[in-house]
């Protein structure tokens, strides 16, 4: 089902695994090379665009990054990296960092994909290997002598 | 779709942060989590294999910048526990890093440093191999040979063999420290990596008539920045680099007539070393390539130079007259001040003729450079007691600021720092991480009158208590006075 508006702008409509429908422009969706390679095929055309991976939930936050950063192709690098470090706050508190780092893999959006892992990386930066597992409650399951081992094997550049 | 349900997205939060004992982590797929380690540094990437099970190899997705330095043990075995203990330690360090490699599973790698002592050149042959192998961008290898009989370095060669057709496709950044490269590998480099932007070469005994410049006419280099640090045998350079901002040289006399400096965009300038003694750089063809220069820095300390230098400075300032060098000079820093009179001289110089300076920097303390590796391991080159009252006079008629940064004399020289110890007096002190030990903790002293303890003590306590870490502040306190004994105790040793 492609709809056009009245400034002609197709619009595609998105189904989240759970049902939702969102309606965006393509060119917001496109930014996803998935859906952009979906929309090639011609997918587009028989109705919605299921995408089994993704929740509405994270879906809306990604149709967020993509609406801004298909609209700000000019505007200043400094003002979309502030907004980045915003939109990244504030997903957090919706969903999980994970949930939307998995949503940008499998929809191929590699900015988005940039801006979580770097926000992960940074949360593992300076923490010990107990706070990174506390954070993201991180079973350690290696037995004692396992776990000797590994750190065994990576003493040398520990040091 | 506009978030609407505040309330509601309140309680998702916390049923999935808080209730959901889930490890959501781990069950990214394995490149996205190498991804994520990708971003951290290479000792970081690595404590992740002690997480769990599923986090044991995933340091092998790692694409980032590999950085082997253990430059800092090698040199306390070195120094402290003899050549046995030093030649096992280096072996135990390279093993690591020869077996960690190999289990690296990208196909590329943004960058390789390796830096620490080495006993054998097939370990540095084997390096650069993997480095050409996996089309690194940065590379930079600092390796010395501990085969060396303790008195004089001993260089490894470059691997010219290595160098393929293809080879360096990527690279743009190349630091080379104590390894011997020859001329036409550098130029061979230069030919295949086009994106190259910092050149770095440092101790290569090998460089006699260099030639840094583009072989293609049609393509122009791409170098921003170029150092060439005490290459002894070198002679002739031949520089032509249109983008090239910094250019860094310690080292002899270049040929002045064979020499030939092209650099229209080059606005920092460092000079250092014997050469300073008869300054190529003002042979007349030359002089048109520092107009631009806006930062320009002299290494005067591993010089015992006598008057010469300023002299033919003023001299050849005076004979071209019509020819003002350094047209557009903002910053002056002269590196290693001893306050020699020659020095003053060239001090006062800069201070007479060129009115537009901002700013002139006087960096009394370098270390020592030059002469054996013991001489350089030794520490820093102490300038004389009095060095610092004739700038402060200098500065008083000109109406000048003094300002005094003292990053490497805060507590090391005497607890008042430098003006306690030069007895001179700045109109401000800067003290960053000597007093902060790790802390975000700076120090700005404007007073004139000398109520310096009590001005850092206070300080110091208010900036804790702000940042709310009392308890660290003892630790701290004490760890300034440990500087302090430090630097006493290695004074009168």
């Amino acid at each position: 089902m492609s709809i056009t508006t009245e400034n002609n702008e197709k619009m595609i409509t998105l189904m989240s695994s759970d049902g939702e429908e969102f309606v965006v422009e393509e060119a917001v969706a496109a930014q996803s090379q998935t859906i952009k390679h979906l929309i090639e095929d011609g997918c587009s055309t028989e109705g919605s665009i299921p995408l089994p991976n993704v929740t509405g939930r994270v879906l809306s936050e990604v149709i967020q990054y993509c609406k801004k950063h298909s609209s700000s192709d000019d505007k200043e690098e400094k003002e979309l990296e502030a907004w980045d470090a915003e939109f990244v706050k504030a997903a957090d508190d919706h969903v999980a960092l994970t949930d939307l780092m998995m949503a940008a893999n499998f929809l191929d959006i590699k900015g988005l994909l940039d801006l979580v892992a770097q926000t992960l990386a940074n949360m593992i930066t300076g923490k010990s290997p107990e706070e990174v597992r506390r954070m993201w409650n991180i079973k350690n399951d290696f037995t004692p002598e396992e776990a000797e081992k590994v750190r065994k094997e990576n003493q040398w550049a520990f040091e | 779709m506009e978030r609407s349900d505040t309330i509601r997205d309140c309680s998702y939060k916390r049923r999935r942060y808080q209730d959901d004992p889930r490890d959501h982590i781990s069950d990214l797929p394995c490149d996205v989590l190498g991804n994520i380690v990708s971003r951290l540094t290479m000792k970081e990437a690595f404590s992740t294999t002690i997480l769990s099970r599923r986090w044991r190899y995933v340091w092998t997705l790692f694409t980032g910048h590999l950085d082997f330095d253990n430059s800092l043990r090698v040199w306390r075995s070195r120094e402290g526990f003899g050549p046995q203990q030093h030649l096992a330690e280096t072996r135990r360090f390279a093993e690591g890093v020869n077996k960690a490699l190999p289990l690296l599973q990208s196909s590329t790698m943004e960058g390789l440093r390796i830096s620490f002592d080495v006993d054998s050149q097939s370990d540095l042959d084997s390096w650069v191999h993997y480095a050409i192998q996996k089309d690194v961008k940065k590379l930079d290898l600092n390796i010395v040979s501990i085969l060396r009989n303790y008195q004089n370095m001993l260089s490894y060669a470059f691997p010219s063999h290595l160098i393929g057709a293809s080879s360096f496709g990527s690279l743009t950044d190349l630091h080379l420290t104590y390894i011997d490269i020859t001329d036409q590998d550098v130029e061979h480099i230069l030919s295949r990596s086009s994106l190259l932007q910092v050149l770095s070469i440092s101790y290569s005994n090998l460089l006699t008539s260099l030639k840094v410049s583009s072989p293609d006419p049609s393509r122009c280099l791409k170098l921003k920045y170029l150092k060439l640090w005490d290459c002894g045998n070198l002679k002739v350079l031949e520089l032509s680099a249109p983008e090239l901002e910094t250019f860094e040289y310690f080292g002899s006399h270049l040929i002045g007539d064979k020499t030939v400096i092209c650099t229209p965009s080059l606005v920092q300038l460092f000079l250092g070393g014997p050469c300073m003694g008869s300054p190529f750089y003002l042979a007349r063809p030359l002089l048109s390539v520092f107009d631009r220069v806006r930062t320009f820095k002299m290494g005067l300390a591993t010089l015992h130079f006598s008057d010469s230098v300023p002299k033919c400075f003023i001299k050849t300032q005076i004979n071209t007259r019509r020819y003002r060098f350094f047209q557009n000079l903002k910053v002056m820093e002269l590196i290693g001040f001893n306050g020699f009179e020659c020095e003053m001289l060239l001090l006062q110089y800069f201070l007479k003729n060129y009115c537009e300076l901002e700013r002139i920097v006087i960096d009394p303390c370098v270390p020592n450079a030059i002469g054996t590796i013991e001489e350089r391991c030794s520490g820093y080159i102490v300038p004389k007691p009095d060095f610092l009252i004739a700038p402060r006079n200098l500065t008083k008629e000109n109406d000048a600021l003094l300002i005094f940064d003292e990053v490497l004399t805060g507590f090391y020289l005497s607890y008042g720092g430098a003006r306690e110890y030069f007895a001179s007096t700045p109109n401000l002190t800067t003290l960053g991480k000597v007093i902060g030990g790790g802390l975000p903790i700076a120090v700005r002293i404007q007073t004139l009158t000398y109520e310096y303890l009590d001005k850092i003590l206070g300080e110091l306590v208010d900036g804790i208590v702000g940042a709310g870490k009392i308890a660290i502040c003892g630790g701290h306190i004490r760890g300034m006075f440990g500087f302090y004994f430090r630097g006493f105790c290695s004074k009168f040793r």
